[in-house]
């Protein structure tokens, strides 16, 4: 930590040392440095500045925390006909994600008892928690598989899950190019098979709940966001396909020995130009539109819900925007005064383009990309807008991150009676696993408000709205 | 004024459940695995004795799965109980507790012998309680034993510690932020797998149906056998496990110990 050197507001310098081809980055504040655990999660930062064609910086963001590989909360870009692609870069949850819906009547207005039944409904219909996945409602063919892959959260969308308009409040429309159902294995397609339209379990969720605050009535009022407006956040990624893509792609890659000469072998990547990187890239694609599926399905869900429960058309449930948290992107940026083709991983952060950015739809170009920041089941989320800053390649962070093992925060709360407790502080909850509960606890995370605070400071993103969650939903 | 009803235990471990049917329930640090009992006993005496205690065969303790509920004596059951099956097979006990009591023979003791066959069992509660509760509620679970103790008991199923012996628990679990960690051990690579497999199952107990026998050779081949369960259970039932991570080393100071990463 004594190695850190402001730079810029929020931002730290980590001077570059040994074999680390670049520096180091760190987004966060001195009031997170001293609360997180940062010797790890620094160590990994310079572990991926080694990596071939990493250009720029590699960065942390202030919900960094100690991740496989990469750091949960790492940004690393590398050129695109020089560099790797490194699964450990992306995460075995690919394209985990968050989406905003906003149903506009304020969350106020729906009485105790609805709201009761609204979360009933939902704990009904989506399914979560473990061995939950197995009850989606058809099993996907190679046919459908196919077309899924080909078309993104189009599928669902056409398959009667959703709206056409609701691609174009998706990041890259909900489709990453590129995926191909050859590079996936049998035994992923097979995982995945029933998990379309489920949360899963770990710290995936639904909540519900209210606009608590107003940051940019600018922004806000351009998506029409209003105080009270009833807002849903939806968590979840590519289930066990992506899953098993991943370690697919880990055992091939050690296999072929490519983590030889690594600082670390969770590192372990391939040239992107090589026929392993472009086997990983395109299975990765299919993991990714596989989770913008699953996360229109389990909108379509919740706008099922609140259609029985509220009698509101489900169109009347806007999508606002749906991000991915870990994924790895080719992307166009400016760097030492030209334009650069470079394959973005982000893992544990938010794309984060500001207003004007080309690949936006004409809604965002005209603010910057919202940026969605999940804090915990008790305390808040953030939404906030991308301000574009190349020095972390147009990426903010992700989360609250956590602050408590899974093993204390269950120690802590055994034997106290943990959904009354969340009720006592207007939070009702609803899980399959009392054990997923006491994990996710609102203590087992940092603060979110500092946190998205650092990213503001940093000029990463600006805050937009908090949103305070009633109703949640967890695996 | 020195005896005592003593007993020789091991501690054990199990991701017990957090409900039970309707009985006199032990509390979950009393439940324990006895392998002799003394009757009323002269304390000082045994701890005087206990100098040429009989070796354990085992250093790391051994691990098993509660298979079926029993309810003892057959006739006119007091106490309900979790029979337990042996994960490295039963010698190891059987030959420990026929050490243990022809040492305590030699030395003058006179435990209690049982007839027929050692019956690995934990007790978990006391009558009153109804049998067809217990048997339609009972679900695997798996376990393992560690810390061997000498007890004095002290009536309504509490007991006072005299004396411990340490054996080591398999496998322990560690502190990480984000994912779940473990130091696993064993004697060997075997062993490491079946302990691996083990700390999973007491996040999901399930997995005592699905546990592998492969043969294995490195560090890696366990961490690829236990993805392909993971992968396997994911496509039955649902997984809480993403994947376990090819992460660190085996250490080899006198026994096998690995830190386990699992991505949840």
């Amino acid at each position: 930590m004594s190695e850190l050197e402001l730079i810029a507001p929020a931002t730290y310098l980590l001077p570059k040392k040994g074999g680390m081809r670049v520096p180091g980055l760190v987004i966060a504040n001195e009031d997170l440095l001293k609360e997180i655990e940062i010797d790890r999660p620094l160590e990994q930062v310079c572990n991926v500045a080694h990596l071939p064609g990493i250009v720029g910086y590699s960065i942390a963001m202030p919900d960094i925390h100690w991740g496989y590989g990469f750091p949960i909360g790492g940004v690393a870009a590398m050129d695109a006909d020089i560099g790797v692609i490194s699964p450990g870069g992306v995460g075995y949850d690919i394209n985990c994600g968050v989406r905003l819906a906003l149903f506009d009547q304020p969350f106020e207005s729906i009485d105790e008892k609805t709201r009761g039944e609204l979360l009933k409904k939902l704990f009904e219909r989506i399914p979560s928690g473990v061995g939950q996945g197995q009850k989606a409602e058809r099993s996907l063919s190679d046919s459908d598989y196919r077309s899924l892959l080909e078309e993104g959260a189009a599928w669902s969308v056409r398959q009667g899950y959703g709206y056409p308009e609701d691609l174009q409040h998706m990041e890259s429309n909900g489709k990453i190019e590129g995926a191909s159902l050859e590079a996936v294995s049998r035994l992923a397609r097979d995982r995945g098979r029933l998990q379309l339209g489920s949360i899963g379990s770990g710290n995936h969720f639904v909540e519900i709940g209210a606009v608590q605050k107003i940051f940019n009535p600018e922004v806000a009022n351009a998506w029409s966001i209003l105080l009270d407006q009833t807002y849903i956040l939806i968590h979840s990624g590519s289930r066990g396909f992506g899953h098993q893509i991943c370690q697919d792609t880990l055992d091939l890659f050690m296999k072929k020995g490519l983590d030889k000469g690594l600082i670390d072998r969770q590192l372990v990547a391939a040239p992107i130009q090589s026929e392993e990187g472009q086997t990983y890239f395109a299975a990765m694609a299919a993991a990714a539109n596989f989770a913008f599926n699953n996360r229109q399905q389990i909108l379509a869900g919740v706008r099922e819900a609140f259609h029985q429960v509220l009698k509101v058309e489900p169109r009347k449930v806007r999508l606002l925007y749906d991000v991915c948290h870990n994924i790895a992107k080719f992307e166009e940026h400016d760097f030492e005064g030209k334009k650069r083709k470079l394959c973005v991983h982000r893992k544990g952060a938010t794309r984060a383009y500001g207003k004007g950015a080309k690949e936006l739809t004409d809604l965002f170009r005209g603010t910057g990309q919202p940026v969605l920041v999940p804090g915990d089941m008790g305390r808040a989320s953030h939404l906030m807008v991308g301000e574009g800053n190349l020095l972390t390649w147009c990426s903010a962070c992700h989360g609250a991150g956590r602050a408590r093992s899974r093993v204390k925060s269950l120690d802590a709360w055994k034997g106290r009676d943990i959904l009354q407790h969340m009720k006592s502080q207007g939070v009702s909850v609803m899980a399959s696993s009392k054990r997923t509960i006491a994990e996710e606890m609102p203590d087992a995370y940092k603060d979110v408000d500092a946190v998205v605070q650092a990213t503001q400071e940093a000029g990463l993103a600006r805050k937009v709205a908090r949103l305070k969650p009633t109703l949640v939903i967890k695996g | 004024m020195q005896n005592k009803r003593l007993f020789f235990g091991f501690e054990v471990v199990s991701p017990w459940p957090e409900e039970m049917p309707a009985g006199r329930l032990l509390l979950e640090p009393d439940r324990h695995l006895t392998v002799a009992f003394l009757g009323s006993a002269n304390l000082p005496q045994l701890i005087q004795s206990l100098g040429s205690f009989p070796p354990l065969p085992f250093r790391i303790g051994l691990s098993g799965i509660f298979d079926q509920p029993i309810f003892l004596p057959h006739r006119l059951p007091n106490v309900a109980a979790w029979h337990i099956h042996w994960l490295e097979g039963e010698e190891p006990l059987c030959q420990f507790q026929k050490d243990l009591i022809a040492w305590l023979k030699e030395n003058d003791f006179h435990p209690r012998e049982q007839s027929g066959e050692f019956l690995p069992h934990v007790t978990i509660a006391r009558k009153p309680f109804a049998i067809h509760e217990w048997k339609e509620t009972f679900e695997k679970r798996p376990l393992f034993i560690r810390n061997l103790h000498l007890c004095e008991s002290l009536g309504s199923s509490r007991f006072h510690v005299c004396w411990s012996h340490p054996v080591l628990a398999p496998f322990e679990e560690k502190e990480h932020t984000a994912d779940i960690a473990f130091r696993v051990r064993g004697n060997s690579l075997q062993d490491l797998h079946l302990h691996a497999q083990l700390a999973l199952s007491f996040h999901y107990p399930l997995l005592v149906d699905h546990f592998s026998q492969a043969e294995v050779r490195s560090l890696d081949e366990i961490v690829q056998s236990l993805n392909a369960m993971i992968g396997k259970i994911d496509q039955e039932l649902g997984s809480p496990f993403k994947a376990v991570s090819y992460h660190g080393n085996i250490g080899t100071n006198e026994i096998l110990d690995w830190e386990m990463i699992v991505d949840v």
